[in-house]
């Protein structure tokens, strides 16, 4: 079989997986949505009285039997319909899209620190353990790694926005366009908004793939081929970079992989703490106030979001190693 | 490899140092000085519906531009809004309002008597949050351009301050539109314009020069929702906004040692209520940990045992320990300077010995292991300031005196549902907290103590929130009367007996009402309302 045809076979299957995955995930949110707590009573004064109650619950369709919403959510969604968010009052797919360039930025910015600190200090503290550096950047990722976000974010805050005075303490500033696309991204104003929360969301991974790298270059660096080449008098860059780190790659990517979907899909208490108007703040927003629209489409577009995702770095496996099967 | 590490560093520092300094302070449009000021407050309007949400955040944004025919006063009391005068019949049944001539809305559309009419069918079609504040009016028509006639269903004497809850809205711009439109299309007759909405991010309004009453001198003004308290003080500490809500209480004591900023407190209204479920039966048959009593009565029935339980309560402590002294004593649900406020009517004064002695004269005295009785208080955990915590202190006083007292903390998505009235029978002893804007107690004691019983209320729409199934003749009908009585004195006559005779009863009672913390910047100065509603022309620059 070429390699296209294997790439689309395993297209399929996946695809296949994720419809089992989505009705799975769908069946589990509706149903635990549904038992909360009533939404009405959050929507209502006090005082309303049954007919009002009544009313309301109609209108949202909650009058029906558990099973007959189910289907008519299944119904709905497949058409891309997830109803009326309770509290905006708007379609909850709109509510959640709108909010996702927001949520993406950070976490590109966050992602980016990761690649370039993380790979970068992993690899020197690997290949140069006994270095004075190498035992500070170990010692940073200690920190990096147990000390909670939102602990991190104040502390930034504090120091860079109210005492330094450096960079705004919250909000995500000016929006500017960039090749079509509206983004924070585009404007200094906006830069100097996304840099705290992403540094706040990078800390934890940037943390955990120095260990990674570090880990499996300290085991790489004793292979032979890595001795022949040294012998053999190549540079030292491309020693590290070319025949180390391409063969440490794939548990790195399985895990950036993980990093991503979970830092776009919950970026919630970072949010949170800068007033970064994402997904997460919606999410949280919609949580407390059982807006079932919002978080029902939400889990729904998250559990899409690590299928795909998973997907992509399965396909990477087979460009970093060739020989891995799909 | 060392080498493109620090080239990496360097690159890296000088671009975070141009994105530091190149920044600076944000430019003014048109490179003019604009009066603005910002305004960070815990949430977002959420929606531009002016009839979904009755919550104060959103009351407060919508309310820069939109405006109803009544409006509130600082201190609550009636002002004329878009409505010019209104008048009642003989028995207050048919309501004659005239409207002000000359307003405009902000896309330059006349207000007229049609506005009214539509605004008020809106509301009745699709309003969630303030439906129920046209619940008493049977039906209403223009008279001529400025004239507005509501009839009700039953005499209703306190209908101008149902009024105040029902903004006006644009006929010609929201007529025959889905409900969406209405959400991207605002237009308000008030002192602001909106310029730009991003949500949970931003409101955007600058000032209305066609303003028909005295136009604000703070020509722009933007909300920024900060859910986070402590970014919010941030915020403020750094110089980011010039207002800000909802301070917790322990970085107002932090910020009243901050030169750069100033603390304003304001009494609240609300109160914190507890009510007792007082029926021969019980009460709450489906609760999880029901009552339990010696010979299986519901102790919460007989009048001396709920005096007790208030005698057993001590809200000095309270306001002192667990509000830090931001909150007052609220002996009554009504605050003082409201219709029916009685003076003489005050807590039964905490003294432990006393309610000891009242519990063994009522024939429950303590048992074998020390207890007369259990019960189980439910309460939020995340609604007020501290309600878990004052709810467990309760339940601690109850120790004292030998009442085994349960508290059951809920969430607020759940507790809501959890204590209504007719639906669970889950609860007996209730804490919550209770406020009407209005400034009317006939409003208050109608909801709170007019009559209900176990399996149905005396009269639909009436006593919706007794949830302690308070009963009693005399107090129904000096309700009715109030609400019958155009005269302002007299009424305020009659509701002191209601609230005398009430607390004779031990119907139910309060401990204090929470203050509402603001911080402000050294820039403006900022005198708060007692609606808790925050206005950009309360604030005044300096």
């Amino acid at each position: 079989m070429t390699r296209r045809k294997i790439v689309f076979k395993f297209l399929i299957r996946r695809i296949y997986q994720m419809v089992i995955v989505l009705l799975v995930v769908s069946f589990i949110v509706f149903f635990m949505t549904s038992v909360i707590g009533n939404p009405v009573h959050t929507m209502l004064p006090e005082r309303a009285s049954q007919e009002q109650v009544d009313q309301v619950v109609k209108m949202l369709g909650l009058d029906k039997p558990l099973h007959v919403q189910y289907f008519i959510f299944l119904r709905n969604a497949l058409k891309g319909n997830f109803g009326r968010s309770y509290t905006h009052f708007q379609p909850a797919l709109k509510l959640i899209i709108s909010r996702f360039p927001a949520t993406l930025e950070i976490v590109v910015v966050a992602m980016l620190m990761t690649i370039v600190f993380g790979i970068t200090l992993g690899v020197y503290a690997g290949a140069y353990p006994k270095s004075r550096i190498s035992k500070v950047i170990m010692g940073g990722s200690i920190a990096g790694i147990s000390l909670p976000s939102f602990w991190v974010g104040m502390v930034l805050i504090f120091f860079f926005s109210v005492r330094l005075g450096w960079f705004p303490v919250s909000g995500r500033g000016t929006v500017g366009s960039f090749f079509g696309i509206r983004t924070s991204l585009a404007t200094v104003d906006g830069l100097r908004h996304i840099l705290l929360p992403s540094i706040t969301l990078a800390g934890i991974n940037v943390a955990t793939i120095i260990r990674l790298v570090r880990a499996g270059m300290l085991e790489t660096m004793r292979q032979d081929y890595i001795k022949f080449a040294k012998a053999k008098g190549v540079s030292s860059r491309d020693v590290l970079f070319k025949h180390a780190l391409k063969n440490i790659l794939i548990p790195v990517v399985t895990i950036f992989g993980l990093q991503l979907g979970e830092l776009i899909a919950f970026t919630t208490i970072t949010e949170t703490i800068f007033a970064w108007p994402g997904m997460g703040k919606l999410l949280i927003d919609a949580i407390t106030n059982l807006d079932r629209p919002i978080v029902s489409a939400y889990l729904l577009f998250v559990a899409v979001l690590f299928v795909v995702i998973n997907f992509i770095v399965d396909i990477l496996y087979t460009f970093i190693d060739p020989r891995v099967d799909l | 490899m060392k080498k493109s590490l620090m080239v990496l560093l360097t690159l890296t520092m000088l671009l975070s140092a141009v994105i530091v300094f190149a920044g600076g302070q944000p430019e003014t449009a048109e490179g003019e000085m604009v009066k603005e000021v910002k305004i960070a407050l815990p949430g977002d309007v959420t929606t531009w519906n002016p009839y979904m949400r009755n919550e104060v955040i959103a009351n407060s944004i919508q309310r820069h531009v939109f405006e109803s025919l009544i409006e509130s006063a600082p201190d609550l009391s009636p002002i004329p809004g878009l409505a010019l005068s209104w008048e009642a019949n003989k028995d207050a049944s048919v309501w004659t309002i005239k409207l002000r001539e000359g307003v405009k809305f902000h896309n330059g559309n006349a207000f007229n008597a049609d506005d009214v009419v539509f605004s008020f069918d809106y509301c009745k079609a699709d309003g969630r949050g303030w439906a129920d504040s046209l619940g008493n009016f049977e039906s209403w028509r223009a008279l001529d351009e400025y004239t507005v006639e509501v009839k009700t269903i039953v005499p209703d004497v306190l209908l101008p301050s149902h009024l105040r809850n029902i903004i006006m809205i644009d006929k010609e711009t929201i007529e025959g539109t889905d409900p969406e439109y209405i959400e991207n299309n605002v237009v308000g007759t008030g002192r602001y314009k909106l310029v730009e909405y991003v949500k949970d991010d931003r409101v955007v309004l600058t000032v209305n020069k066609d303003y028909w009453g005295e136009v604000p001198e703070i020509e722009r003004v933007i909300f920024r929702p900060i859910p986070q308290a402590g970014t919010r003080t941030a915020s403020l500490m750094a110089g980011e906004v010039d207002l800000i809500s909802n301070v917790p209480v322990r970085d107002a004591q932090m910020l009243q040692s901050n030169d750069k900023v100033k603390v304003v407190t304001a009494a609240g209204i609300s109160t914190m209520m507890f009510v007792m479920g007082q029926t021969e039966e019980d009460p709450s048959p489906n609760a999880p940990m029901p009552i339990k009593s010696p010979d299986g009565s519901n102790p919460l029935a007989v009048r001396d045992v709920r005096r007790a339980i208030i005698h057993s309560v001590n809200e000095e402590e309270i306001i002192d320990k667990i509000m830090g002294g931001f909150a007052s004593p609220a002996p009554t649900p009504v605050p003082e300077g409201f219709n029916g406020y009685n003076k003489g009517v005050k807590k039964y004064a905490y003294d432990p010995a006393k309610a000891e002695k009242l519990l063994d004269n009522a024939g429950y005295p303590r048992q074998a292991d020390g207890y007369r009785f259990e019960i189980t208080l439910d309460a939020t955990n995340d609604r007020y300031i501290n309600d878990g915590a004052i709810a467990t202190a309760v339940a601690g006083y109850l120790e004292k005196v030998g009442i085994k007292c349960n508290p059951n903390l809920q969430s607020r998505s759940v507790f809501w549902g959890y204590v209504r009235m007719y639906e669970g029978f889950n609860a007996h002893f209730v804490q919550s907290s209770w406020s009407e804007p209005s400034a009317e107690s006939a409003i208050i004691a109608k909801d709170l103590l007019y009559s209900a019983y176990l399996d149905k209320p005396k009269r639909d729409g009436w006593g919706g929130v007794n949830r302690g199934f308070y009963s009693n003749e005399k107090v129904d009908e000096l309700i009715e009367k109030a609400l019958a009585t155009v005269d302002y004195k007299q009424r305020d006559k009659i509701m002191q007996e209601v609230w005398k005779i009430a607390w004779d009863d031990a119907a139910l009672f309060t401990t204090h009402s929470e203050d509402a913390i603001y911080a402000i910047s050294k820039r403006v100065e900022y005198s708060p309302r007692v609606d808790q509603f925050v206005m950009a022309w309360d604030l005044e620059l300096k």
